[in-house]
C-alpha cells in the first residue's frame, strides 16, 4: 500500500525501481541529475517564498495582538503610587476590578456607563436603519439608469467616502450652526450623512451583479413588482445588505468625532467616554476597560453578521430560486 | 379590441415615463442632499464673514486662503501628514508585497490565520486599536513621536495593501515563474524580475489606498503621539468649538484636492478601458 503510493508520485519513480547494477547512459544520468536538482531547487524555493510572509506575521503579532493583550491586562490592574522625594511615581501594580467599578462610579453625569452605551446602541441602530431605508431605493434607482450615465452617478455618490469624514461632518455642522438645537437627532443626522455611502456601495454592487433575468422571470410568472422586490431582489442582494450593515453599524458604534462635533460635546457616546478618560493620560486603566467592552461588542456583531451571510443568506437565496 | 390594446399600451408608456421621472428625481434629490454641505463650505471659504450661511454679509475674497497658507501651525501639520503618509505607505507597500507572495505560497490554514489576524485592525474600532497601541508604546517606552506614528500607520495600512495586491497574484500565470527558472534565473532574481513587475498595478493601488488611509486617520494619530497632522489639527480645533473661518478654507482646499485626484484617476482609467476595448476589438478582427 505504502509502496504503491510512493511509486505514484513522480519524484520517486526513477530512483528506487532502477537497480544500481543497471548501467545508465551518460545522457540519462544527466537528465536524472537535472531532475533531482530541480526538485531540490523547488523545495528550497517553496520554503523561501513562504518565509516572505514571516515579517508580516511577526508585525501582526507584535503590533496588533500583543497590544490588545496588554490592553486587556491594563484593564485589570491599577497603579500603586508612592511619593518619592516629593514626586508621585508608580511603584507597582495591583490586580483589581476597580476599572470596571468606575463604570458605575461615574455616577449620573454624562460619563455614565449605561447612559452612554444606551445612546450609542440606539444611535447606531437608527443610523443603520435610516441608511438602509435611503440607500436601498437609491441603489435600485441607480440600477435603472442607462449604463452610460450610471458609472458617473455612482462615482458621484461614492466620492465623499474619500473626503475625510471630519471635513464632511464639519461642513454639515456649519449648515446647522445657526440652529439652537444640539443633541441626539443632530448627531443621528451626522451619522447618516457620514456612513451613507458605505451602505450604498455594497448594496449597489450586489444589485448590479445579479442577473436581471431573475426579475424578468418573476414578472413573467405573474409576480407584482412589490412581490418581485420582496421575494427575489431582496434575498438576492442580501450579501450586499449584510456587508452594508457591517460597514455602518460597527463604525457607528465606535465613533466619537461625529457626536463630539455635531452636539458640540454635549452628547457622550461610549467612545467619547474612552476618549475623555484616556486622553487624561493618568487613568489608562478605565479607558482600557471600556475599550474591552467595545472590542467585545464589535466581535459579537461581526460574528453574528458573518453567520448570517454564510449560512442563512445562501440558504434563503437558494430557497427562492 | 384594438383600441383597448392601444389604451393599455399608452397607459403603460405613460407609467414608464412617470417612473423614469420619479427615478431621476429621487437620484437628483439624494445627490443634492449629499453635496449641499460640501458646496456650501466651498462657497463660504471665499468670504471672511463670521456667520456661515448669511448671504447678506457675503463678500467675495481670497483672504481666508492667504491666511491659511501663512499659518505656520497648519503648514507644519500638513508637512507631518505628508511625511508620515509617504513613509508609512511606502513601508507598508514594500512589506505588503513580499508578504503577499509569502502568503500565496503558504499552506491554506497558515495563510488564513495570518490574513485574518492581520485584518483585526480593519474591523476593530479605531479607538480600541489606538488605545491598545498607545498602551503598548508606553510599555515599550518609545519616545519619538515620528517612530510611533510611522509604526502605527504602517501597521494599519498593511492589510489594505495586501488586499489590493492579492488578486493580482491569483491572476498571474504560474508558468511564467517556471519559465524564469527554466531559463536559468535564480529564484530570488526570478521573483524580482518576473513576478514583481506584474504586481506593479496592485502595488500602486495599494500604495494609494495606504496613503489615503494614513492621511485620513486622526484617532490613532491622536492617541499614539503628540504630533499634529492635518486631521488631528482639525479635530482639536473642532473639539474646542473653534469657529476659525480659516478652517473653511482648509476644508475647501482638502476637498478640492480629493475631488481633483478622483476625477484624474477616473478619467485615466476610463481612457485605459477604452484603449483596451479597442485593442480587444482589433484583435478579434
Amino acid at each position: 500500500m505504502n509502496n504503491e503510493k510512493l511509486s505514484l508520485s513522480p519524484q520517486n519513480v526513477i530512483p528506487p525501481q532502477i537497480p544500481p547494477s543497471l548501467p545508465l547512459s551518460e545522457e540519462e544520468r544527466k537528465a536524472q541529475k537535472r531532475q533531482n536538482h530541480r526538485i531540490k531547487l523547488q523545495k528550497a524555493l517553496r520554503f523561501k517564498q513562504k518565509r516572505l510572509s514571516f515579517p508580516y506575521a511577526l508585525i501582526v503579532a507584535v503590533f496588533v495582538i500583543i497590544p490588545l493583550i496588554i490592553m486587556m491586562v491594563d484593564a485589570f490592574r491599577e497603579p500603586i503610587y508612592e511619593t518619592i522625594e516629593g514626586v508621585k511615581t508608580i511603584v507597582g501594580y495591583s490586580l483589581t476590578f476597580g476599572n470596571f467599578d468606575r463604570f458605575w462610579a461615574m455616577g449620573k453625569d454624562t460619563l455614565n456607563f449605561w447612559k452612554s452605551i444606551g445612546n450609542t446602541f440606539l444611535l447606531a441602530l437608527l443610523t443603520t436603519v435610516f441608511c438602509l431605508l435611503l440607500s436601498y431605493p437609491l441603489a435600485l434607482a441607480l440600477n435603472r439608469v442607462k449604463s452610460g450615465r450610471k458609472a458617473i452617478l455612482v462615482m458621484l455618490f461614492v466620492a465623499p467616502m474619500w473626503i475625510n469624514s471630519l471635513l464632511r461632518i464639519y461642513a454639515l455642522k456649519l449648515l446647522f450652526s445657526n440652529v439652537e438645537y444640539e443633541g441626539f437627532w443632530l448627531v443621528l443626522l451626522g451619522m447618516v450623512y457620514d456612513f451613507f455611502p458605505f451602505m450604498l456601495l455594497p448594496i449597489y454592487v450586489s444589485l448590479s451583479g445579479t442577473d436581471t433575468s431573475y426579475y424578468e422571470a418573476a414578472a413573467d410568472l405573474g409576480a407584482s413588482p412589490a412581490k418581485t422586490l420582496l421575494s427575489v431582489k431582496l434575498p438576492l442582494s442580501k450579501q450586499g445588505i449584510v456587508s452594508g450593515i457591517i460597514m455602518t453599524f460597527m463604525p457607528a458604534m465606535s465613533t466619537f468625532a461625529i457626536s463630539r462635533i455635531m452636539s458640540s460635546g454635549k452628547l457622550f457616546l461610549f467612545a467619547n467616554v474612552i476618549e475623555e478618560v484616556s486622553l487624561q493620560k493618568a487613568v489608562t486603566g478605565t479607558g482600557s476597560a471600556y475599550s474591552m467592552v467595545l472590542l467585545l461588542i464589535v466581535a459579537v456583531t461581526f460574528f453574528i453578521a458573518n453567520r448570517f451571510t454564510s449560512v442563512k443568506g445562501e440558504a434563503r437565496a437558494e430557497g427562492v430560486l | 379590441m384594438k383600441t383597448a390594446v392601444k389604451n393599455k399600451s399608452g397607459r403603460s408608456l405613460n407609467q414608464k415615463n412617470m417612473r423614469k421621472i420619479i427615478n431621476a428625481g429621487f437620484i437628483a434629490l439624494m445627490l443634492t442632499l449629499t453635496y449641499i454641505p460640501i458646496i456650501m463650505i466651498v462657497i463660504f471659504s471665499f468670504t471672511q464673514s463670521r456667520s456661515f450661511g448669511d448671504w447678506n454679509s457675503y463678500k467675495f475674497t481670497f483672504a481666508l486662503f492667504e491666511e491659511l497658507f501663512e499659518d505656520a501651525e497648519i503648514m507644519r501639520s500638513l508637512g507631518n501628514s505628508l511625511f508620515i503618509g509617504l513613509v508609512a505607505s511606502l513601508l507598508a507597500t514594500v512589506i505588503g508585497t513580499f508578504s503577499v507572495i509569502g502568503l500565496f505560497y503558504s499552506r491554506k490554514k497558515i495563510r488564513a490565520a495570518i490574513e485574518y489576524s492581520g485584518q483585526i485592525t480593519m474591523f476593530n474600532a479605531d479607538i480600541v486599536t489606538a488605545l491598545s497601541m498607545a498602551v503598548f508604546f508606553a510599555f515599550l517606552s518609545i519616545k519619538s513621536d515620528y517612530v510611533r506614528l510611522i509604526l502605527a500607520h504602517t501597521v494599519i495600512c498593511l492589510p489594505y495593501v495586501i488586499m489590493s495586491i492579492m488578486p493580482r497574484l491569483y491572476q498571474l500565470n504560474p508558468n511564467v515563474y517556471e519559465a524564469g527558472l527554466d531559463l536559468g534565473a535564480p529564484p530570488a532574481r526570478t521573483l524580482l524580475t518576473v513576478i514583481l513587475p506584474q504586481l506593479i498595478g496592485g502595488m500602486i493601488a495599494g500604495f494609494a489606498l495606504a496613503f489615503t488611509i494614513s492621511m485620513d486617520d486622526f484617532t490613532i494619530t491622536m492617541f499614539v503621539s503628540n504630533l499634529d497632522t492635518i486631521p488631528t489639527y482639525l479635530y482639536t480645533k473642532l473639539r474646542l468649538k473653534s469657529i476659525m473661518p480659516q478652517l473653511r478654507a482648509l476644508s475647501a482646499v482638502l476637498m478640492a484636492a480629493v475631488m481633483a485626484v478622483l476625477a484624474a484617476v477616473n478619467i485615466f482609467s476610463a481612457r485605459k478601458n477604452k484603449k483596451s476595448q479597442k485593442l480587444a476589438a482589433q484583435n478579434r478582427v
